[in-house]
This record gives structure tokens, sequence and C-alpha cells, in this order.
């Protein structure tokens, strides 16, 4: 209650002192006047009075602070959940769909449709045929996220099957399009370096059950990413754990293990243990996303080892697998921002949401101020080279300048353009591989690419993934249950000595997860998937 | 005096065995000791043990590197003792109210008690209660509410129950009080009990960071364990921006998040050790008591 009135008084003080100098009765329709909102963060770093933060805050007179809600999901949803209960909520909440859905339901949210009629003509443009998307089912917008209007690859995409540049170099650099093409390759430079320095050598690992067995089996199908589902053309969803190319991806995995090329602690790896493995440079190739290989891949810089680097390939079972893997979605923020009952003026939140989405504002959070941040070179603009080292040298310095803050999320995307025609964002191609090592780049040249997204499919679009949708009720419940089958009998399968015993392993596997509710399961999916195909195509073919 | 071959060979073996558990035990505070001076860097391809492989401050000087971490420092100092005196004084007293047999109300406040320790409002009541008590934003919020806790009461009651009633009644005879009596005759015998009690409530206090953060969103009413979250959490940001593209992998060269983990778990666990050794004479002292008991 206290804050509430703190706030009352600095806005109604705020709209005094402009008064004096301005019109009289001017206490709404000042559009320019500074007014603070509070907003909240899972960044407890953020700042609020950066460089380009101010200069914003010049433009629309919008000020914020910001509320830290740190540690993990659990605790975050508990101090969600408390703001709710006793309307202490920050003025603007930035927070997942699920959070955002249970403070609609509340009644603490203000709905936006009518201020970005009137105050939001940029946002309703930059969304166009997207914009009935952010319609709950009663018609009202509760959030606002970023649209996303790249069109081309993000630059700094790559495939997350990996496979070290000295065994492409002992191969000379061959073309590698398929798992067995892979396992040629691996099997050969194991049996000339069975150790390294001591240590046995790992031709094939993996972190953790979903990137052991899930998700390189639905990339090795070229399928879109949808988590532990895919989608048929019906859009029917099926459980990916029971499907062929699972089957196929776990004979591969089998096929490792009899030739004895498999980690012996495959099973047991985590994201730590793995990145251990992968720093020493004693795993040849496996499945991991950029995000477990960044470290491990610093470190192998660091100690020199820059053969053990890794190159990023898409891989598939065999030649006719049509990749659908690299997906666009109309969205990719998975936080939005809502406006809270306790905001007074909420047109100006819309106001200022409506100049991030101008070219304008997008300059401003993703390059910065022109002269300090980038320089516009022909045409294009560049980002500064003493930019670029004060990113390397100091990892606050993005958060300090102002050049990633709560404003970041409503990006156009990486690889969107402008309407000028120059791109939105400074992660492009140039930069991307301007950042790469020299033995990447060699690695690079060998293969005619420029950067690794270059060797991944042509972006498709899709509605939306699968696990953008709020899950139905009891889904958890069923998963639970089939994730504990799955992580049971997939050792077995793995370890089968022969084909009979992985057969009769996979059909038992098979068994239990139909026993646990597979076909309940992806019933409810498909349900849900459905809802959410007609709202699709109700909202963009209009 | 001869020892005979059995008696050596039984201490030798003994001691190895002692040697040994002490090993097991310090072992993985030495190594975190060493994860944090070593380069993180180098830590990420595992094989550090004991001793640091390139030796580097640079983890301490990112965690110091934040501004707020004096302020908090000295919040959580100040918590801890506050906090830690107030909290043993009260539950002192309640528990030598509880302990007197001729006390009327004490089963009702027993019951009363023990039901507290299985039942409680949850998280989000207790929240309004402390906020229509106008403690959120203070630093009482810190102290008030955790003042009594029901398990240390009755640690320190069933202590008090044992010692002999003729203490009590002798006091009573040459007219104490009965504050002069928990003053002056049951709390000096009763060091052991109240030492271990005032370790249990000071930990509690100085590794508390969840109160901070549901209660009190002003920086300046930060206490330390607060502070060392938010930078863990930061540094484990950055891992996932890095993922983005948006951080080079140079950056990330400064530290790792097990470094950061390893690096304030030392600062954290610091103190602690250094006040154990000043309480543990009270423990063993406590063992000696026990065992002269009739």
């Amino acid at each position: 209650m206290k804050k509430l009135l703190a706030i009352t008084l600095v806005l109604t003080l705020s709209t005094f002192s402009l008064a004096g100098c301005g019109s009289k009765n001017s206490e709404t329709t000042d559009d320019t006047g500074p007014v603070k909102y509070t907003i909240s963060t899972t960044d407890p770093k953020m700042k609020a009075d950066t460089k380009i933060q101010k200069m914003i805050s010049e433009k629309t007179g919008v000020e914020f602070e910001y509320m830290p809600v740190i540690g993990g999901a659990d605790q975050a949803k508990q101090k969600y959940e408390i703001w709710l209960a006793s309307e202490d909520y920050p003025d603007i909440v930035n927070m997942g769909v699920d959070n955002i859905s249970k403070y609609r339901d509340g009644g603490a949210l203000q709905p936006m449709e009518d201020l970005i009629d009137q105050y939001g003509p940029n946002i309703k443009k930059k969304f166009g045929k997207f914009y009935d998307l952010l319609r709950d089912k009663d018609g009202h917008i509760y959030s606002l996220g970023n649209v996303n209007l790249s069109k081309e690859t993000p630059a700094n995409v790559q495939g997350s099957f990996v496979v070290q540049y000295d065994v492409l170099k002992e191969a000379g650099y061959p073309q590698i399009k398929t798992l067995d093409q892979l396992f040629d390759v691996l099997q050969a430079y194991v049996t000339k370096h069975p150790t390294m320095d001591g240590k046995e050598t790992i031709a094939f690992s993996g972190a953790g059950a979903d990137l052991t067995y899930n998700n390189p089996s639905v990339n090795a199908a070229g399928l879109p990413d949808h988590g532990r589902f895919s989608i048929d053309s019906d859009n029917n969803v099926h459980v990916a754990l029971t499907s062929d190319y699972t089957k196929k991806y776990y004979g591969f995995l089998n096929k490792l293990q009899n030739a004895g090329m498999l980690d012996k602690e495959i099973f047991s790896l985590n994201y730590e243990t793995a990145s251990t493995k992968l720093a020493q440079g004693r795993i040849l190739a496996g499945f991991f996303p950029q995000w477990v290989l960044g470290g491990p891949e610093s470190s192998l810089i660091a100690a020199g080892k820059t053969d053990r680097e890794f190159a990023k390939f898409p891989l598939y079972f065999d030649e006719n697998v049509q990749d659908h893997s690299n997906t666009v979605t109309p969205s990719s923020s998975g936080n939005n921002w809502a406006i809270t009952k306790n905001a007074k003026h909420p047109e100006r939140i819309i106001q200022y949401l409506d100049y991030l989405f101008t070219d304008e504002g997008q300059k401003l959070i993703s390059w910065g101020i022109e002269g300090q941040h980038y320089d516009v070179v022909e045409g294009k603009r560049v980002r500064k080279e003493e930019v670029n080292n004060q990113i390397k040298g100091d990892p606050d310095y993005l958060i300090n300048e102002g050049l990633a803050s709560s404003n970041s999320m409503f990006s156009f995307g990486d690889g969107a353009k402008l309407d000028d025609g120059d791109y939105a964002t400074p992660l492009t191609a140039d930069a991307i591989a301007g950042n790469y090592d020299d033995a990447t780049k060699d690695i690079l040249k060998k293969y005619n690419k420029k950067i690794w997204a270059d060797f991944l499919a042509k972006p498709e679009y899709i509605p939306a993934y699968l696990w953008q949708l709020n899950a139905p009720e009891k889904s958890t419940a069923i998963m639970k249950k089939m994730e504990q089958a799955w992580q049971k009998e997939t050792p077995k399968m793995i370890l089968a000595k022969t084909q009979g015993e992985f057969d009769a392993a996979w059909n038992s596997y098979v068994g239990q997860l139909d026993q646990a509710g597979l076909k309940n399961l992806e019933q409810m999916w498909t349900e849900k998937w459905k809802q959410y195909i007609e709202v699709y195509n109700k909202a963009t073919q209009k | 005096m001869r020892r005979s071959i059995g008696d050596i060979s039984f201490s030798v073996i003994n001691y190895m065995f002692l040697a040994a558990l002490g090993m097991i035990t310090v072992y993985p505070f030495l190594n975190l000791l060493a994860i944090s001076f070593n380069d993180s860097l180098d830590s990420l391809r595992g094989a550090v043990y004991v001793f640091p492989n390139e030796f580097t401050l640079d983890n301490y000087r990112v965690v110091f590197k934040s501004d707020s971490l004096l302020h908090a420092g000295i919040l959580s100092v100040a918590r801890t003792v506050l906090g830690t005196a107030l909290s043993v004084l009260c539950t002192a007293m309640l528990a030598y109210t509880l302990s007197r047999r001729e006390y009327m109300f004490r089963k009702p406040i027993n019951l009363i008690l023990i039901v507290s320790m299985y039942l409680n409002g949850g998280i989000i009541p207790t929240y309004l209660l402390i906020k229509n008590l106008g403690m959120t934003n203070t630093f009482w919020v810190y102290i008030i509410p955790g003042l009594i806790s029901v398990f240390n009461v009755i640690i320190i009651r069933s202590y008090f129950e044992q010692l002999p009633e003729g203490l009590i009644e002798s006091a009573k005879v040459e007219g104490a009080s009965d504050i002069s009596i928990l003053f002056r005759v049951i709390l000096p015998i009763s060091l052991p009990v109240i030492s271990t009690i005032t370790l249990f409530v000071a930990v509690g206090h100085w590794s508390s960071w969840f109160d901070n953060y549901l209660y009190n969103s002003k920086e300046n009413l930060s206490v330390l364990q607060y502070e060392l979250m938010k930078i863990l959490i930061q540094s484990t940001n950055q891992v996932s921006s890095n993922a983005t593209g948006y951080v080079d992998k140079n950056v990330l060269a400064q530290t790792t998040p097990q470094s950061i983990r390893a690096t304030l778990t030392v600062i954290v666990t610091m103190p602690i050790i250094f006040i154990y050794p000043f309480l543990q004479k009270y423990f063993i002292k406590g063992m000696t008591v026990g065992a002269m008991k009739e």
C-alpha cells in the first residue's frame, strides 16, 4: 500500500511540476513528462540508468526501476504468486506465459488492445498479420512480446551434431551427411588413436537423457524441434519417444556401443561432467548444442588445443531425409511484458513500447548510439571495434551500456532487416565470422562456408513450437510416468548384444510407454495444437 | 609401560582409519578451495584436486567486483550477531518457563508450539501477515519473525528439565527471583546446550537469503547471501547469453559458474569455520557433562 502511495505521489508530483511549465489542465494527456515505472526482471544486474536507457527515456519520458526476481523457476514463481496475492506487483511484469495467465485470472492485468489501437500504430504495423495472435480467448490482449521479422537463419544458429576438427582433418575433410558416414570416419580415427593424453578416446558421447536419446533422433529425422513430440501434416501430435526414427537412432547408438565407440559413462553424464570431458578434448563427436559447447570450447582455445574444437553439422539417417528442422516462428520470446493494475497511465507504457517498435528504437536497443557503439560504413551499420573489445574484456559491458536490458527482448530478431534494408541487430554473419579463431576459419574454408549457420537447411515458417503452448493439465503426470520407463529401458536397447535382444527390448519399452498413457497424451496435445492452429489460421488469414 | 603388539597394531590401524576418515571429510572442502583459486577454464577440464593447477585470483576478483558487497556484508554480520543474541535469549526464556512444572499453561502452550511445527499458514499468508505488520522493507524482518524456533525451544527445555530440581529450589529459598535463577543459576551450567543452539541459529542467520528475497526489495537492505546469490545467477545467465552468441567465447574466459560457485562456498564458509573452534570446547564439555550423570 505504501509503495502504491509513493508511486501515486511521484506521479502526481511530476504531473504538477510539469503543469507548472506547461498547460494547466494536463493531468493525463501530457505525452513526454517523466514517469517512472517499476518492472520485474530475472537478471539481478539489470541497470535502469544506462546511457541508452537515458536516450530512450528522453524520447519517451518513461523511466524504469528494476525489481529483481531471482532464483530458480520455482523461487521466481513463488515471488510472482506472493506479489499477486498481496497486490504488491510492479507496474510491469516481465514473465513467462504460464505466469501471465495466472495474473490474468487473478484480475491483476490491464488489457492492452484499446491502448494499442490508440497509441501503438507501430506495434500494430510490425505485428501485421500476426497481431490477432496476441489476443487471448476473451479477445483482450494481456501481454506483449517480440515479433520475429527475421526471414533468414540467424547467424549464430548452428547444427548440434558436432565433430572434432582433427577427425575431419585426418579423414581429408569429407562431406558428412549421414550418421553412417560419421560412424566410418570416427571408427577410422579411433583405430588410429585409441588413446589421447594417456586416456581412452571417446568416439561419441552425450549429455543428459534428452540430448542423448531424444533431440538428436528428432534432428536426424529432419523434424522441427517440438521437444519430445512431432507433428504430422494433419496436425496430429505424436510422441517422438516411440517413433521409427527414435528406434533408428537407438540402433545407431547400439552400433556404436557394439563397436566399443560409445562413451562408457553415457547413461550417467550430465552437462557438467560432459563439459569436463569435452574440455579435455577426448570426445570426438556427439550431439551438443552451443549452450553446452561454449564453455568447453573456450577452455580448449585457452589451452591451445584448437584442433580439438568442434565442427557443427546437421546429420541425417540417410541421404533422403528432407530437413525441416530449421524453423522460424512468429514470436521467439518466452517472456512477455504485461501491464498490471498498479500502473498509472498505462498509455505511457504503450507509447514507450511503440517507440521500441520503430526503427529508431530498434537501432537504439540492439545497436546502441551511433558514433558511440556503431558506425555507418558504406550505408551499413558496423559495431565499433572498441565496443567489440570492451565486450570481450568485460562481461558486464553490455548491461552497463544498456545494450542488454529488458528492452532487448523486443528486438525484431537476429537476421531481421529494418526498413532501411540493413540488419536490425549486430549479430550478422560478418560479426560472427569475425569472432571465430583461425582454426575455425580454416575448417570453414575447406567446406566453402563462412559460418556454421550456412550448413543448415533453408528456414521454414511454422506457427509455433509445441512447447510454446500451455501444457494440457494432466499431461505432465503422464509424461513423468513415461519418462521413468524411457530412462530405465533405453539403456537396455543401447546395450543390446544382438538384433533380437534389441528388438525385444524395444517392444517391451513401447509397451511400457503405451501403458503409461501415451495415446491419451497424444490426444490431449493434438487437441491443444489443433485449437491453436485454428486460432492461428483465423488470425493470419484475415 | 610396555605395550603389546596387539596394542600397537590397534593404535596404528586406528590412527590410519581416523586419518583416512579425516581426509574424506576435509577433501571436498580442499577441492573447492583449490577450484576457487584455479583458472576457471582449467577447472573445466577437471583434474583439480587439492592444489590449484593455474593459480589465479580472478574468481575472487569477479565476486568482489560488486560494490554492494561490503554493505551487504555488514548487514549480514549485524543480523547474525543481533539475531542470534536475541533469538537465543528469547528461546532460553521460553524454554525455562516451559520447563517449570508449576507453570499453569505449560501443557496448552507446549501443544500450540508443537502443532506449529507441523502446520503453518504457507508462504503467501505468512507474507501477508508480515506485510500487514509493516515489516516488509525493514531490517527487523530478518530478526523478529524467526526469533523463536520450536525445535530449539524443545532442545533447551529438555536440557533444563534434567537439571537437578534442588538447584532451583535452593536458589528460591535464598530468595532469588525467576529471572535471576535463569540467568545466574541455570544458564551458567547450561553452556553446552546454549552454545549448540547459538551455533545453529547463527549459521541459519548467516546463510539465509530467502527472507531477503521475499520481504525486502530495496538494495540497501540486501544481505550478503542475497548479493552472492545474485552473482551466481548472473554468471549462469552469462552462459546462456553466451549461447545466443551476443557474448562471444572470450568473455566466458573470465569465469565459469562452477568456479564462481566454489568461490562463493569458500567465502561463505570461512566465517563459520573460524567461529567453530571457539564454540567447540563447549560441545566437548557438553559430552563430558552428559557422561557424569547418575
